[in-house]
């Protein structure tokens, strides 16, 4: 399991640690931290809200939920700022109900952490019901908050210019799959799944709402990188204006509504494609469907893209 | 490759690598970079620490800095700091928190890292400077070290040859250091210590100290399940980050949060339960608590026959009752029957229901009820010392005392290590300046009648220092002080001590620049969890440069301009009071090691920290360190934890030795006390008149070590109380406050004059320009009621009239206010009548006709040039008003704490009213000092034993037992 904390905290901004651990692992060597800030910081946020909420922003329900988990667990609930002597942030909890929260409970490096500390404990636990209650807690985990967005969220590092950052993306994949593969998961979806609507229709809900749930993976099933919002302007010919991705998005309607939603469309099918495999069959099947439902809808909306470009508020 | 194999390889190797790392004693792991703020560099890099410029982007310039730790002076919280000194131009770039200190844990509130703007004030003094005009003039001319420091030393040596000890006074604010000075004057023999706590805290402090012998609390919030507070602690209470950050993980465990406070403070905002109390009830609020316990039979019955004086209580109390603990829960319920929630809602203004609903959460704590209160209540009102004695009622019958989540008493989560010289002698003679026997039970000097008894006593100082310290500005009624700090004849020489210009400073003959927080040295420890901690202040610049190999002597050299750092200042002074050694002052700053020779502070810290730390040694020796290295190199040691519950340890063989144990339970020995290296205050107690000291209580049959009070358990009775002349408030109970509804008269409101800004601290932040920015100005809240009522909104100018003058302030009309109660806070206000600090400080002119004072404001502050861009960026005018002089003297008639509240008259500002008036007539001044004196219970007419003071209470710089006694005989006509 210390795979996964070592994994874990490469997605954190290098630091001179990081150096020996990569070494460890056989990973390329680590990059300049304007490597991380280009493939990671700005594009490929490492936090579970980010993916599994429904406004795919940090924070929210998505934390929450992890959250009110860790409370159940009696470790800190991630609510109250974490800091150097924050065990569960370093993953060396001294057990449950004993340590202090971390401030973001649902990044990447936090939920490896405790994955790692979950299975110290059960193997720690010398009362069997505790230990099955540990046992239980590490497949929730898994389960509800990691496997849940992991398979798009490495997926999106293919072919992202870092070397570095594509072998971690693979190695974890491979780690998770032998996990998963090891793991006795429920028969039902997770939480997340179970209460994200599908993209919102602009004609319906209106171009502001349609904007937002094309940026929430959950929602829309698809993950928009910058860097994929850059390749659209080029593919489709339209000029990408600086601002935040849903201004960019904004413009591109603006511009020529049509070629932009042909565009996502594509992006959409594309990506329902890229899910299988990825993950637990269950998992892997929901991301898929949900992008190719987006790109129904994208596609019949870039053929009356009339109608939708006057929906979306273009400033 | 089987990829199951190669899997399980690769968690092997990083295993192994962690293991190696780790075995070395480095880290593995990176800090929590993505966490914010909590980003810290790893220890075995603050040597060299590289990072970017944020100054200069977009351009990447690197930046190597040597991180040094010290301590953050802002506060009494102490918390560590890491300054940044760049080894390129060996300056402070900035300060971090230190992740080393246990306390802090790395954290910081706005004020500790603001330490570098205080560091670049262009304004602060940087030169000793000498009055050249008349006092308060605003004429000085620079002065040598040499020439101020032998002038001062003359006038100590003459005071103490001619036996005027008395004359001589030392007055500190926060004192930000363990002991040092008050050792300083015991080694001159001189009772001269004058503390502000009676501004501050010691209304709480006697509260607690009479329930258990120590006067401060340590809660352990971070494992209590339900937190009491009676302050705004969450955002400026004493150690308020390293206390914050623990109510806030208590709360994230599922701790609930109950908070006591007429404002909706920041605090009030993150309570699951807020009480705004009406000022001055919140005893009856936590009696109707205490009576619901008791009633529902919710107690620790078992913690309560085991730890409570009621043997004592029952004894001389209920003679005629049956001495069992039966009977006195019996009487226990009799005496609290009449709180009801009915009677503590009426007398609050709270819902008699959520009164309820919070006792039904403190009944369900179990031991894990941790409550604080510090100044707040206490210091607001008459009788505010029982708001901490009913406070702690609450852990005491909950059994909630030194367990884990419960209140522990400060002494034991506190470690003052022994020093290399510890003065045995005692001053000779008694300070009534500081500790008039009117106030026999006072917890701290009486510091804030000094202008009223000097001038109604004649009393004279000789030579009076202030240390950061600024009374015009911060005590009740600054014009008398101003008339005092103007008498020659009351003042012979005043000198201010400071790093910053304030308005006592000038007033002053001398200004003696002093060290900002980096560059000083100070010990400290603070009890603020379950364990026990040192922190040390020092020079930054001193260690940073030590450690490129540098050899430096004097921290002078190190400091800027001519800024001396404070202990090679009273070491220097020391000397120079008795240069050839023959008073026998000197030798408590000689050097062991060369006889004869100044003491240095290298050999001060090195020996304490070789000699007086338990663990500190071995630490450093695991790192190849000396124990001096390793604090300088990081800052704190923490010296143990989970000390728990003290009183229940059991006296060990070797420490009883023909005990005796009296008819109430407590043992005494002839064995000698062991020797400890901790040496924190704990009152004494008195031996059997047979040559045994007392060791403990005994318990069934067995001798523990209980408390240090005068029965060895927690004082639910104080015999103390009783037989000084108030037995009627000796057991916990609810006084009707001097703001009370039934006390004002018609058309008057209270007002709350106690709260802090957040970012700001007393007089200490006035040169800081980040905190300035953020808050800059004090406006009245006002419910708006009384605003409709008064006819005015939010901006308008009022009037506030008090006892013994007025002011003039902007309104705030806020629902964040009880109605009925207006609120303003007690920073800013800073003014000047000439040159001085152009950050935070109105410009005014200052008149005076016999006893009438006024103030009124020439100008705000606003831009100005200096070497420093942003002071050109000053883009607020208002710096608020000083309502605090306005404010007479009332002090508690029992702890001799200042009670803060006001009976105001809040009216329309009229047509000659401007922002910012101040006007004071100070014969009502004086008046009202009588007026409260009225109230005392001298101990010439009320001590049991001919003293001025119970001995077992503490009190610093302890006069020899002889001084205590009253120099009047009660049947004397003379006698007062
Ligand atoms: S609470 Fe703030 S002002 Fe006080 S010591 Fe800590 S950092 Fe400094």
């Amino acid at each position: 399991m210390e795979l996964f904390r070592a994994l874990g905290s490469l997605i954190e901004v290098p630091a001179p640690e990081h150096r020996r651990i990569a070494e460890a692992l056989g990973l390329p060597s680590v990059p300049d931290p304007s490597v991380h800030g280009a493939v990671v910081a700005s594009q490929r946020y490492p936090y579970a809200s980010v993916y599994l909420g429904a406004e795919g922003m940090m924070g929210g329900e998505a934390r929450d939920r992890i959250a009110g988990f860790r409370r159940a667990l009696g470790i800190g609930d991630g609510q109250a700022g974490g800091g150097p002597g924050d065990a569960a942030v370093t993953g060396d909890d001294p057990g449950p109900g004993r340590s202090a929260g971390v401030a973001e409970s649902d990044h990447l490096a936090a939920l490896l952490a405790l994955l790692c500390a979950l299975d110290r404990w059960q193997r720690d636990e010398s009362d069997p019901a505790r230990a099955a209650l540990m046992a239980e807690a590490r497949v929730t985990l898994v389960w509800e908050h990691i496997v849940s967005w992991t398979g798009p969220y490495l997926a999106s590092f293919e072919r992202c210019g870092s070397p570095f950052h594509e072998a971690w993306a693979a190695l974890l994949s491979e780690a998770l799959a032998r996990l998963e593969a090891e793991t006795p998961f429920p028969d039902y979806l997770p939480a997340a799944f179970r209460t994200a609507p599908a993209l919102a229709d602009p004609r319906d809900e209106g171009g502001a709402a349609f904007l937002a749930t094309l940026l929430a993976p959950v929602r829309s099933g698809v993950i928009l990188l910058r860097d994929d919002l850059v390749r659209l302007g080029e593919e489709a010919g339209l000029a990408c204006r600086a601002g935040e991705r849903r201004y960019v998005l904004g413009s591109f309607l603006a511009q020529d509504p049509g070629a932009a939603l042909q565009w996502l469309a594509g992006h959409a099918r594309e990506w329902s494609g890229r899910m299988v495999g990825r993950g637990p069959a269950p998992v892997a099947r929901w991301w898929a469907d949900r992008a190719a439902e987006s790109a129904v809808l994208l596609s019949r909306l870039a053929d009356g893209a009339g109608t939708v470009v006057s929906a979306v508020s273009v400033p | 490759m089987n990829p199951r194999r190669s899997l399980d390889d690769l968690n092997r190797r990083v295993s192994a690598a962690r293991a190696d790392v780790e075995s070395r004693g480095e880290t593995f792991y990176p800090g929590a970079s993505r966490v914010h703020l909590a980003a810290f560099p790893p220890k075995e890099r603050w040597s060299d620490w590289v990072e970017l410029d944020s100054k200069a982007w977009p351009e990447r310039v690197e930046r190597r800095y040597m991180l040094v730790p010290t301590t953050c002076f802002n506060c009494e919280s102490a918390c560590g700091l890491l300054a940044y000194v760049d080894r390129d131009t060996l300056e402070v770039r900035k300060f971090e928190g230190n992740p080393e200190h246990p306390g802090s844990r790395g954290r910081n509130c706005a004020k500790g890292p603001a330490t570098v703007t205080q560091l670049t004030d262009p304004d602060r003094i940087l030169t000793p400077l000498k009055r050249a005009g008349g006092r308060g003039e605003g004429k000085w001319e620079p002065v040598g070290w040499d020439e101020a420091l032998d002038d001062i030393a003359g006038r100590i040596r003459a005071a103490i040859d001619e036996d005027r000890h008395r004359e001589i006074m030392y007055h500190v604010g926060r004192p930000g250091e363990d002991g040092f000075t008050e050792r300083t004057l015991a080694a001159w023999g001189v009772d001269g210590h004058n503390s502000h706590t009676n501004i501050c805290s010691s209304g709480a402090r006697a509260g607690y100290h009479l329930w258990m012998g120590m006067d401060r609390p340590s809660p352990d919030h971070e494992n209590a399940d339900v937190i009491l507070l009676v302050s705004s602690h969450l955002e400026a209470g004493h150690y308020f980050n390293p206390h914050a950050q623990r109510v806030m993980e208590g709360k994230a465990r599922g701790a609930k949060l109950i908070v006591f406070d007429t404002r909706l403070s920041n605090t009030a905002t993150h309570a699951d339960h807020w009480l705004s109390t009406y000022p001055g009830s919140e005893a009856a609020v936590l009696l109707a608590i205490a009576n619901h316990l008791i009633r529902t039979g919710c107690y620790n019955a078992g913690f309560v026959e085991r730890w409570w004086n009621w043997g004592d209580y029952m004894a001389e109390n209920h003679p005629g009752k049956p001495a069992t603990f039966e009977a006195f829960q019996r009487v226990l319920h009799d005496l609290y029957e009449g709180y009801t929630f009915e009677f503590a809602g009426a007398e609050s203004g709270v819902p008699a229901e959520t009164i309820e609903a919070a006792a039904e959460i403190v009944a369900g704590a179990g031991t894990r009820l941790s409550t604080h209160n510090w100044r707040s209540a206490a210091a607001g009102n008459l009788g505010g010392w029982q708001v901490a004695r009913t406070l702690f009622l609450l852990n005491a019958l909950l059994g909630a005392v030194a367990v884990p989540g419960g209140t522990y008493p400060n002494a034991w989560n506190k470690f003052v290590p022994r020093p290399i010289r510890m003065p045995p002698r005692h001053p000779e003679s008694w300070n009534e300046l500081t500790w008039p026997a009117d106030y026999p039970l006072s917890l701290m000097e009486m510091s804030f009648l000094l202008p009223h008894l000097t001038a109604e006593r004649d009393g004279r100082l000789d030579v009076y220092f202030t240390r950061v310290y600024n009374p015009v500005w911060t005590n009740p009624d600054g014009f008398s002080w101003l008339e005092m700090l103007t008498d020659p004849e009351r003042i012979g020489l005043h000198v201010a001590l400071t790093p910053t210009w304030n308005e006592t400073a000038f007033f002053a003959d001398y200004v003696l620049p002093m060290g900002h927080s980096s560059e000083r040295h100070d010990l400290t420890s603070y009890e603020q969890y379950d364990g026990l901690w040192i922190g040390f202040r020092q020079p930054v610049l001193r260690a940073a440069r030590e450690r490129l190999g540098e050899k430096v002597s004097s921290t002078r050299d190190v400091t800027p301009g001519e800024v001396w750092e404070e202990n090679e200042f009273w070491i220097e002074l020391t000397w120079r009071i008795d240069p050839d050694g023959s008073r026998g002052i000197r030798r408590f700053f000689e050097s062991r090691e060369r006889p004869g020779e100044k003491m240095t502070v290298d050999e001060y810290y090195g020996w304490i920290f070789e000699n007086s730390v338990p663990g500190l040694p071995e630490r450093a020796a695991r790192e190849g360190l000396s124990p001096l290295e390793y604090m300088r190199r990081y800052g704190a040691f923490e010296v143990g934890t989970a000390v728990g519950p003290v009183y229940e340890q059991r006296v060990p063989e070797a420490e009883l030795e023909d005990v005796q144990v009296d008819a109430a339970g407590r043992a005494y020995t002839r064995a000698a006390p062991p020797p400890s290296p901790n040496v924190v205050p704990i009152p004494p107690l008195d031996g059997d008149g047979e040559g045994r000291r007392h060791v403990g209580v005994a318990v069934n049959g067995e001798v523990r070590r209980g408390f240090p009070t005068p029965s060895g358990r927690l004082e639910f009775w104080s015999r103390t109380l009783a037989e000084w002349g108030w037995p009627e408030m000796a057991v916990p109970g609810y006084v009707r406050s001097h703001v009370h509804r039934d006390t004002l008269e018609p058309g008057q409101m209270c007002l709350i004059s106690t709260f802090r800004l957040p970012v700001q601290i007393h007089t200490r932040s006035a040169n800081a320009k980040w905190l300035n920015e953020i808050a800059h100005t004090n406006p009245l809240w006002l419910n708006p009621g009384d605003a409709a009522r008064i006819g005015v909104g939010t901006g308008d100018l009022v009037r506030v009239e008090t006892q013994i003058g007025h002011f003039v302030v902007k309104a705030w009309v806020t629902e964040g206010i009880h109605p009925g109660v207006v609120a303003c806070s007690h920073h800013m206000g800073r003014w000047k009548t000439g040159d001085g600090p152009r950050q935070t400080m109105a410009t005014v002119s200052l008149d005076r006709e016999g006893t009438d004072w006024g103030i009124s404001r020439k100008n705000g502050t606003g831009p100005f040039r200096s070497d420093d861009p942003d002071t050109a960026r000053i883009w607020w005018t208002d710096v608020g008003v000083h309502q605090n002089m306005t404010f007479p003297v009332q002090p508690d008639p029992i702890s001799g704490a200042h009670c803060w509240h006001q009976a105001v008259r809040v009216t329309k500002a009229g047509p000659g009213d401007r922002y910012g008036d101040i006007s004071v007539d100070t014969a009502r001044s004086r008046e009202a000092f009588r007026q409260w004196l009225k109230l005392t219970r001298h101990a010439a007419r009320h001590s049991p034993d001919g003293t001025r003071r119970p001995w077992w209470l503490l009190r610093p710089v302890r006069p020899v037992r002889d001084a205590y006694r009253l120099p009047w005989n009660s049947s004397e006509p003379s006698a007062p």
